[in-house]
């Protein structure tokens, strides 16, 4: 994975992380309420979430802000976040296009550390943000 | 509006928990968020990536609490219902709906699978807002989290409300 590892200095205000694109489906909350041990029956049971006044079953915060750290991590590698926060905008649905973007606000160093801040967004098809999030990485820096 | 007063649960400690972080449940996490780093699913391929043994995904943290929290483990208390059942609990007594208004995670080192993580965790504020008809009241707990060498590897920020 050596070979993979992005650097401080590569980095630049502006840069974007690809995006990634995922319709969401019943079984991807299924999924995510397994592995992650949220049974909430509003993610899973449709007969129990139209009960409640709900069109269907909707989606987990922490399933999407799960979708924005693997675009996170995929961007700046493992290990090198020091900070991941989202806030929950909107509420997802199945058959939802999510979208995540991810863009480098700043770049700095403090405390002898190379630090790189980006806000972060999960988007539906309408382009409406439905997780808004921020993070910092540590990142290495070249040998010169 | 009910006359409870949520405030004088700030600095409230939550109950303790004794975590140990396991291979299945981290790998079976990162595939649940489309996360196919080779780091997660193989001991080698975490190795390459510089950990010890497969890392957790940025957000297990939040899940973590319900896997490897082994019973011989827990602290005394652990049991006890806590001052979140306790808030949300009567506030929702007259009503409405609990959502998770943002989450933060502060990563300090590594967590990786074989890791046993001690929480200690505390209420650090709770304030009430006013929105045309509906009142919302925000709870925000943090939980900090020491590995078993001592050393405080990680801290989450949650912030949950109540909306009526």
């Amino acid at each position: 994975m050596a070979d993979s590892t992005v650097y401080f200095d590569d980095v630049s205000v502006g840069d974007a992380a690809p995006s990634k694109s995922y319709t969401l489906t019943r079984t991807d909350l299924v999924k995510y309420a397994g592995a992650s041990g949220d049974f909430n029956p509003m993610h899973h049971d449709d007969v129990q979430a139209t009960a409640a006044g709900l069109p269907s079953v909707f989606g987990h915060g922490m399933y999407s802000a799960g979708l924005v750290a693997t675009a996170l991590t995929d961007y700046v590698g493992l290990g090198s976040l020091t900070r991941y926060k989202v806030r929950f905008a909107k509420q997802t649905w199945p058959g939802d296009v999510l979208t995540t973007a991810v863009t480098v606000t700043g770049t700095r160093e403090e405390d002898g550390k190379h630090l790189v801040d980006l806000d972060c967004q999960l988007t539906n098809q309408d382009g409406v943000a439905v997780v808004v999030g921020e993070a910092t990485a540590a990142l290495p820096v070249r040998a010169s | 509006m009910s006359d409870f007063d949520a405030s004088k649960f700030i600095g409230t400690e939550l109950p303790g928990a004794v975590v140990t972080i396991e291979r299945g449940p981290l790998a079976v996490f990162a595939e649940a968020v489309k996360d196919s780093n080779p780091a997660y699913q193989s001991a080698e391929a975490a190795k390459e990536a510089g950990f010890a043994a497969p890392p957790i995904p940025p957000t297990f943290p939040f899940a973590m609490g319900n896997f490897g929290r082994f019973r011989e483990q827990q602290p005394d208390g652990w049991d006890a219902l806590g001052p979140m059942a306790e808030i949300f609990g009567a506030l929702m007594s007259t009503g409405g709906l609990i959502l998770h208004g943002e989450q933060e995670f502060l990563y300090f080192g590594p967590v990786v699978a074989g890791d046993v993580l001690t929480m200690t965790g505390r209420i650090s504020d709770i304030y009430t807002k006013v929105s045309g008809e509906k009142t919302m009241t925000f709870v925000v707990s943090e939980q900090d989290y020491t590995n078993q060498r001592g050393e405080l590897v990680l801290r989450q920020v949650s912030t949950i409300l109540h909306r009526v």
